[in-house]
């Protein structure tokens, strides 16, 4: 305490070391990739021919990772979709992959994001369940199950993009 | 004593804005409720149009095949109008489903003075078979109208709605870009309000007896 001078340059020198040493034990720890898929929903096809997937996708790790695909044997095609909010207007748009951040989650829902299932190998009907996987970049591939629901159950089960956040879908 | 009868002025004197500004907001409130009564216009869930909207003269065809004449068949009933297609993944089906779910609540008397009708804005792969399947699941009662697309588009451009945009996919197949908003017309053939994508069943069951009874005086 009688010389500050000495004391500051004390504490950067300290500082420096825990910052240094904080880097090593980083980069010594393998980067955690942690999952978790939830409220996997499938709307019940009304026509037969189609349906939209929603669900939940939770990052608990520290590592950025990219929705890439989806897949089930209960539809030969399935696409992941954004909806458009233009001029007034909406339309879907296809996407490519889907950003979950490290510690945050991905949303879909309606007016946002959903997954189309087209050409459907078998009927659905509301309280069917099925396997979807989802492809992920650095998780890869992980199942869950979708339930089935009807279009009336979805602001309850679901909620939606457009109600929650107009600006969600870009 | 002496100082508790000093303090009191000072002690009111920052009672008092609060007090008044608790007043001001009853007050206020009091005024919103008794205007949220009856039929005063006020107190909806959906978006008021800053100008009401009239009902255009159009005629379709439904899905028996028959002319449908909009304005003659809707005339003294609350209608709910809303263009959008059958291969619509949510707006769509969420906007229908979610207004079926709460006409099947209502009593009678007021159900039975609301019409819903909903015009395809792609009658290419809407057959009328498809149509009426795809609103049966909904509900029954549900108005399907089918025109060509350029007939349906300046119904909707009269509506003050945006025309439905045509897009090909890769696939070959195509996405149908279409307006997410119900509009209501009440009795007096205008829409005053209308209904965003994200209305929720309670909303429309806040909101439809409303407008059945309204006569926007």
């Amino acid at each position: 305490m009688k010389n500050p001078r000495y004391t500051l340059q004390h504490g950067a020198v300290f500082a420096l070391a825990v910052t240094i040493a904080l880097a090593c034990i980083s980069r010594e720890t393998p980067e955690r990739i942690d999952l978790e898929v939830s409220r996997v929903f499938v709307t019940e096809p009304v026509t037969g021919e189609r349906a939209a997937m929603y669900f939940s996708v939770t990052n608990n790790g520290d590592v950025d990772d990219e929705l890439l695909a989806v897949s089930t044997t209960a539809a030969r095609v399935a696409e992941i979709h954004r909806t458009e909010h233009e001029g007034g207007t909406m339309k879907m748009v296809p996407v490519d992959a889907l950003n979950v951040p490290a510690g945050g989650r991905l949303d879909l829902a309606p007016g946002g994001y959903h997954v189309m299932l087209l050409e459907l190998t078998q009927n659905l009907f509301p309280d069917d369940r099925f396997d979807v996987t989802l492809r992920f970049r650095h998780a890869g591939d992980m199942v869950a199950r979708a339930l089935v629901i009807r279009y009336e159950e979805v602001e309850e089960l679901v909620g939606g993009a457009a109600q929650s956040d107009p600006h969600n879908s870009r | 004593m002496d100082t508790e009868f000093r303090s009191t002025p000072r002690r009111l004197r920052r009672i008092l804005p609060a007090t008044l500004t608790a007043c001001a907001c009853l007050l206020f409130h009091i005024s919103c409720s008794t205007g949220n009564d009856g039929a005063s216009g006020t107190g909806y869930r959906g978006w008021m149009m800053p100008r009401p909207q009239a009902k255009v003269d159009f005629t379709l065809t439904d899905t028996e095949g028959e002319p449908f004449e909009f304005r003659a068949r809707t005339d003294g009933y609350v209608t709910l109008l809303f263009f959008g297609y059958t291969y619509c993944p949510d707006v769509c089906p969420i906007h229908m489903a979610n207004i079926g779910a709460v006409l099947d609540d209502f009593p009678l008397e007021v159900r039975s003075q609301i019409k819903v009708v909903f015009v395809t804005t792609d009658p290419e792969r809407d057959s009328p078979e498809r149509l009426r399947l795809w609103l049966d699941n909904f509900d029954a009662s549900f108005i399907g109208l089918r025109g060509d697309r350029d007939e349906v588009n300046e119904i909707q451009i009269a509506l003050g709605l945006p025309a439905s945009v045509i897009e090909e996919t890769e696939g070959g197949e195509y996405l149908v870009g279409h307006s997410a908003r119900v509009l209501a017309f009440t009795k007096d053939n205008l829409a005053h309000v209308a209904y965003p994508f994200g209305t929720r069943q309670a909303d429309w069951a806040h909101d439809l007896p409303k407008l059945v009874d309204e006569r926007w005086e």
